[in-house]
């Protein structure tokens, strides 16, 4: 590279690997005036090469520097990879913080909307579902009950254990001071009934089944198989739907029953092995402990947990769009989402019933 | 004339089912070799072991006068940067713009500054006509679009060997001619060698300098599209009169 009376010779190779190299160069040379380009000893160029003609081109516009002594060759390249023409498009600016937050909010409210839209569907169906078959699928409440409730009876059975069983354990210690050790029983009747139950089996449906609803859902939608089904003259809700919905209400109340016997059980083990209680005095405990009202309640809990878990998992995978990454943020959203909103819930649900 | 590929004697199974029976190519460089064959073949196969995706059971494949069966990853990297590769559905990365598409080689593989690297990305986009699409992401584009923007990147690089498979496949005759075009245009002028799959019959007597017949795994016709056009061979008469009506 030489520079001479406002001329720059370039010679070799002009490629993407020289490129770098030369820009550097040039800097170093820091021209001010530049009208010609002599290129009579460049042996190839590249789109890297013709890209750093066009940045100097551009750099000295006001003495619009011609290309001289170039060879056939070279300048099919250059007018093949010129950029000098191209209309620039403006560069992509990132939204201000301001309009991302109103961004955000106009999301929101609109998201609001849709969800409450599509839980008053969803429960509008639910009703005339039961007595109009017509567009649902047969068998699929069956088999739907046994993804959601039967499949997800061992690891509901082994987390309520190890619940109740820690409960008591880290209880015993405390209760053995003042010389109340019966009371650990009334303390795991309680707690597994009235809180650990129906959150413990809450948060295992939202990682199992609102996870596989919502990607499947969302698959669902990609693929335009929601399409179809409409075209077909079929709701959505009313067939993919309503079956999981009636599988979920079925199911959760009594995995919730399930996980607050098997959570007994665990600290009625440390009851009778830790604590050194009789079976008989802790059975007839717990027994007088609890009362319908915390039965009802632990049920209206696992109620509602259950329609959330459905409903969130419903909705992300209906707003899913986009390709396959789609289906994948979907299931992460509702997953995240329904475990939020349960706690929420169960919050809310706790002051009401405290 | 210099053979950029040379395949010999490449065989293939899937389990119990032989894929490529025998198969001996080569490449020469500056032409554009169509691949052509029904569907199952083995003509995607037989591209995804020239471009190292696969290994053969038996034969032995030469790029650059260098083996690549067997040879240690960074040197096949080498040889990987100076081709370019369009796949059949584009495998544009979804969670990128178009833009950081066609900029990863272009970023990773050498030290050009932002300014050019820009450059070249419009550039690129320029040639394939989706100077618009700059900024959306994959999943905003029709499949046309989004073929072409994988042809961007797939020459992002200046590759010396263009690999397509199947690249109007599915596009309106439009486009199609435009693409056909644009590869005969990087072929003849910037001396790219380009190896295509496809089996549109407007876009092989566009670009075809020689054919490769594929037919059950075994290469029923090898040489000058003039002369398989002519050809008395059952299979590939019918390929070429089936598609005139």
């Amino acid at each position: 590279m030489e520079y001479k009376n406002k001329i720059l010779f370039l010679e070799n190779e002009l490629t993407k690997f020289t490129v770098p190299n030369l820009q550097e160069k040039f800097t170093k040379l820091k021209v001010s005036e530049l009208e010609f380009l002599d290129l009579s000893n460049i042996s190839s160029i590249d789109s890297a090469g013709v890209a750093f003609l066009d940045a100097l081109r551009l750099k000295f516009e006001k003495f619009s520097p011609q290309i001289v002594n170039v060879s056939k060759e070279i300048e099919v390249s250059i007018l093949t990879f010129s950029s000098v023409k191209i209309k620039q498009s403006e560069l992509y600016e990132p939204p201000r913080f301001l309009e991302k937050l109103g961004g955000w909010l106009i999301q929101f409210l609109n998201d609001f909307k849709q969800f409450f839209l599509i839980t008053a569907d969803t429960f509008y169906w639910a009703i005339v579902g039961i007595f109009s078959k017509k567009g649902q699928r047969k068998g699929e409440f069956i088999s739907q009950s046994i993804l959601i409730g039967v499949n997800a009876l061992p690891i509901i059975a082994l987390v309520s254990f190890l619940i109740g069983f820690i409960l008591a354990l880290q209880s015993a210690e405390q209760l053995r001071q003042v010389g109340a050790n019966i009371f650990v029983a009334d303390l795991i009747a309680i707690a597994m009934t009235r809180e650990m139950a129906p959150i413990m089996t809450a948060i295992i449906l939202a990682g199992r089944s609102g996870s596989a609803i919502a990607s499947e859902i969302a698959t669902m939608k990609i693929s335009e198989e929601i399409d179809a089904l409409k075209t077909m003259a079929l709701n959505p809700i009313k067939y993919v739907v309503l079956p999981k919905l009636y599988a979920i209400t079925l199911c959760t109340p009594l995995l919730n029953i399930f996980s607050i016997v098997v959570g007994i059980s665990g600290g009625f083990l440390i009851g009778i092995t830790y604590l050194k209680l009789s079976p008989t005095a802790f059975i007839n405990e717990v027994a007088n402990i609890i009362a319908i009202r915390d039965i009802v309640t632990s049920l209206i809990k696992s109620f509602v947990f259950a329609w959330l878990i459905l409903l969130v998992g419903i909705f992300f995978g209906f707003r899913a769009k986009g390709g396959a990454e789609g289906v994948g943020k979907a299931t992460t959203s509702a997953v995240v989402a329904s475990i939020f909103m349960v706690i929420v819930a169960d919050s809310i649900l706790g002051l009401i019933f405290y | 004339m210099k053979k950029v590929i040379e395949i010999n004697n490449l065989n293939t199974e899937f389990g119990e089912k032989q894929i490529l029976k025998d198969v001996s190519i080569d490449v020469r460089e500056n032409e554009v070799l169509v691949i052509l064959g029904g569907s199952g073949c083995g003509k995607t196969t037989l591209l995804k072991h020239i471009i190292g995706l696969h290994l053969p059971v038996s034969g032995s494949i030469k790029i650059f006068e260098q083996e690549i069966i067997g040879m240690d990853e960074g040197e096949f990297d080498n040889t990987l940067k100076k081709m370019g590769v369009l796949f059949q559905n584009g495998a544009l990365l979804n969670s990128l713009s178009i833009r950081e598409n066609v900029a990863i080689p272009i970023r990773q593989h050498t030290d050009l500054s932002e300014e050019i690297v820009q450059r070249l990305v419009r550039t690129k986009l320029h040639l394939v006509d989706l100077d618009e699409a700059i900024d959306m992401s994959p999943s905003q584009l029709s499949g046309g679009m989004r073929k072409r923007a994988a042809l961007a990147r797939a020459i992002a690089l200046d590759p010396v060997l263009l690999f397509c498979d199947e690249p109007t496949a599915g596009l309106d005759p439009v486009t199609s001619a435009a693409i056909d075009g644009l590869i005969k245009k990087l072929n003849v002028q910037l001396n790219m060698t380009v190896v295509v799959i496809t089996h549109e019959l407007a876009s092989i007597h566009r670009i075809a300098d020689r054919v490769v017949f594929l037919d059950d795994g075994k290469v029923l016709f090898f040489g000058k599209f003039e002369d398989a056009r002519n050809s008395k061979i059952s299979q590939i008469n019918n390929f070429f009169q089936k598609g005139i009506f």
